[in-house]
């Protein structure tokens, strides 16, 4: 499978959101997309899922995305949208088992069974699976609907703050897992994070969205300075290199004047 | 990893074979209050008669013969029908609009439907010519009602149809047509007046083989529609974006469910007036008992509200011992406060 994105551009209504971004994430490696509040990266991931309809090109395997039927779409890309509120009376095992929908009949059939619980033991989350989802905290819920995710057994797996809610255990967790996945599968993966600390330890590469443009595109190294933190996220940080990774240390708000 | 399999296996077959018992001794409980349901009235029969009777085991006396075929039965089978559409109804009225408190009447479906009889029987105004008069009022009830569906549609349509919409829409509806409706009995004559109100409480008096076989079809056709897109409607509770995500054209969904859900509540309120509540409780308590999973959801409020409207029918019978007592009314009182006997005792949230 292969994602080549050109010239995409959205506006909701008259405010221009995305002004031309170009990108071909490499398969079987980790893109991580940050940048600041509002500056694109949740529109960026629902143009390419083809929940929203951009201008531009978003090709997959060389054909529109908005060529191909949502059922269609919905095989190849899995979408993690960010946290909303639900209070379906659903298992977990049954939230799950939903990210297999495209090949659900009445029947569920043995291989989409073995897939589901097979996802809820790598996600770490098999113990829960009779339990609703009301009775779980934000960060299990999150958990269940990222093995919802990769369930699916997509070739683009798009993730808006997959670790917003977790603690550090599964933060690291999870994202081990995510690597592991991406690479074993070949699978596309893009990653929308605010936690640059780390965005610099998981991201193959990383691309800074700044008021909705590429600022900067590359390996974690080359892209988190001191200089780039200060221009695009007004922060005073200190980055130091740690066995290769970088590593980001806030100090002080740009707009701050010093006393 | 071959017993892991199994295992996997063992844990899925365990907790849908609770489901199916549930469902299989809910359609046995079902069948018993119907039996019960026909052998209760004015002239009461035994369970055995009636048994003998359905079954054409033995002969009875032609008297019982008239009560059970044309009296009877009929009843029986229309509240068994009507509250099974009012109950798959409110279900998935539940589940589009994404409400607990949303029922088959919330979008003011069975205010239009209100509307149209009263105007037929006030009026005198149909589309349909006057020598079909048993079908009169029920016809201008399901066209209004349909219309109040259409109304809904071109209102949401011009801002998306999503749930916030729709429930504005209907609501609006719903305020207009009960004032067109008070403006109707303003104006109307004493009897037609009485008529009207008669009409409204709900009562399934009026039965025949006919209206129930239009009901069946009609009911039949729109849940088996239903049964093709379970999976999606169970995915459609974890929220628009969620669902959209996992491949689902969300308002077209919604569309499909809403027009099914309006055909359900206009053919049974036509013809028995407007019998509230049982598309309100029959999913909540199918929800508490197998959860949202739609395939097993579904039927489950479908038995809860055959259940519930065929045990309404009984009491109906027996509040004043010898006089039918409009059905619509005994749901209410009768209901309610089973309804919150049974929310209030639960721990569990379900919403």
């Amino acid at each position: 499978m292969n994602l080549e994105i050109y010239n995409l551009r959205f506006s909701y209504g008259l405010k221009p959101v995305l002004k031309g971004i170009n990108m071909q994430p490499t398969p079987g490696k980790i893109t991580t997309i940050i940048g600041p509040n509002a500056s694109g990266k949740t529109t960026l991931l629902k143009c390419i899922s083809g929940l929203l309809k951009p201008e531009g090109s978003v090709l997959l395997n060389g054909k529109e995305i908005t060529k191909f039927k949502k059922e269609d779409i919905a095989k190849y890309i899995s979408y993690l949208p960010q946290e909303t509120h639900t209070e379906a009376a659903l298992t977990v095992f049954e939230t799950v088992l939903l990210g297999r929908l495209h090949s659900l009949s009445w029947r569920v059939t043995a291989n989409d069974l073995r897939i589901t619980l097979k996802m809820l033991e790598e996600v770490g989350i098999g113990e829960l699976k009779s339990k609703f989802l009301n009775e779980l905290s934000t960060g299990q819920k999150q958990m269940v609907f990222i093995a919802q995710a990769l369930a699916r057994q997509p070739q683009v797996l798009l993730l808006d703050e997959p670790t917003s809610s977790l603690d550090l255990q599964h933060q690291l967790e999870i994202l081990d897992l995510i690597r592991g996945l991406t690479s074993k599968m070949n699978i596309i993966t893009l990653i929308a994070l605010h936690d640059l600390n780390l965005a610099a330890r998981y991201s193959d590469e990383l691309i800074v969205l700044n008021s909705g443009k590429v600022y900067a595109a590359g390996t974690p190294r080359s892209i988190l300075t001191e200089e780039m933190i200060k221009t695009v996220y007004r922060v005073n940080a200190r980055v130091n290199i740690n066995n290769g990774i970088p590593q980001i240390i806030p100090i002080s708000s740009v707009q701050k004047k010093a006393f | 990893m071959k017993k892991d399999i199994e295992l996997h296996e063992e844990f899925y077959k365990k907790i849908t074979r609770r489901k199916y018992l549930f469902l299989i001794s809910l359609t046995g409980i079902c069948i018993f209050t119907f039996i019960v349901d026909v052998s209760t009235g004015p002239a009461q029969l035994s369970i055995q008669e009636v048994f003998s009777e359905i079954f054409m085991l033995g002969s009875s006396s032609p008297t019982t013969k008239v009560i059970i075929w044309t009296i009877r039965l009929p009843m029986a089978l229309m509240a068994m029908i009507v509250g099974a559409a009012l109950g798959v109804a409110g279900a998935e009225m539940q589940t589009i609009l994404n409400n607990p408190l949303a029922s088959p009447y919330t979008l003011g479906v069975s205010a239009g439907a209100g509307f149209g009889a009263a105007l037929a029987i006030v009026v005198g105004v149909s589309i349909i010519p006057h020598h079909i008069v048993e079908f009169f009022v029920p016809f201008n009830a399901f066209i209004f009602a349909m219309v109040t569906s259409f109304l809904i549609y071109l209102i949401a349509s011009t801002r998306g149809i999503t749930a916030e919409t729709m429930i504005l829409a209907g609501i609006a509806l719903l305020f207009l047509f009960n004032s067109m409706l008070a403006l109707l009995e303003y104006l109307a004559s004493p009897e037609a007046l009485q008529a009207v109100i008669f009409w409204l409480f709900g009562s399934l008096m009026k039965a025949t083989w006919l209206k129930l076989s239009i009901i069946s079809v009609c009911s039949f056709a729109a849940i088996t529609f239903l049964t093709t897109r379970i999976w999606k409607l169970t995915a459609l509770r974890l929220g628009d974006e969620r669902a959209k995500s996992l491949g689902i054209d969300v308002e077209r969904l919604r569309l499909e469910v809403f027009i099914c859900v309006s055909l359900l509540t206009a053919v049974a309120v036509c013809f028995v007036g407007t019998i509230g509540f049982i598309g309100l409780v029959a999913p909540h308590i199918a929800r508490m008992c197998v959860g949202e999973d739609q395939r097993f959801f579904l039927p489950a409020s479908l038995l809860e509200g055959a259940l519930l409207l065929s045990a309404a029918s009984i009491a109906s019978k027996l509040v004043v011992p010898g006089i039918y007592f409009p059905i619509g009314i005994v749901t209410s009182l009768l209901g309610i406060p089973f309804f919150l006997f049974i929310i209030l005792t639960k721990r569990r949230k379900y919403w």
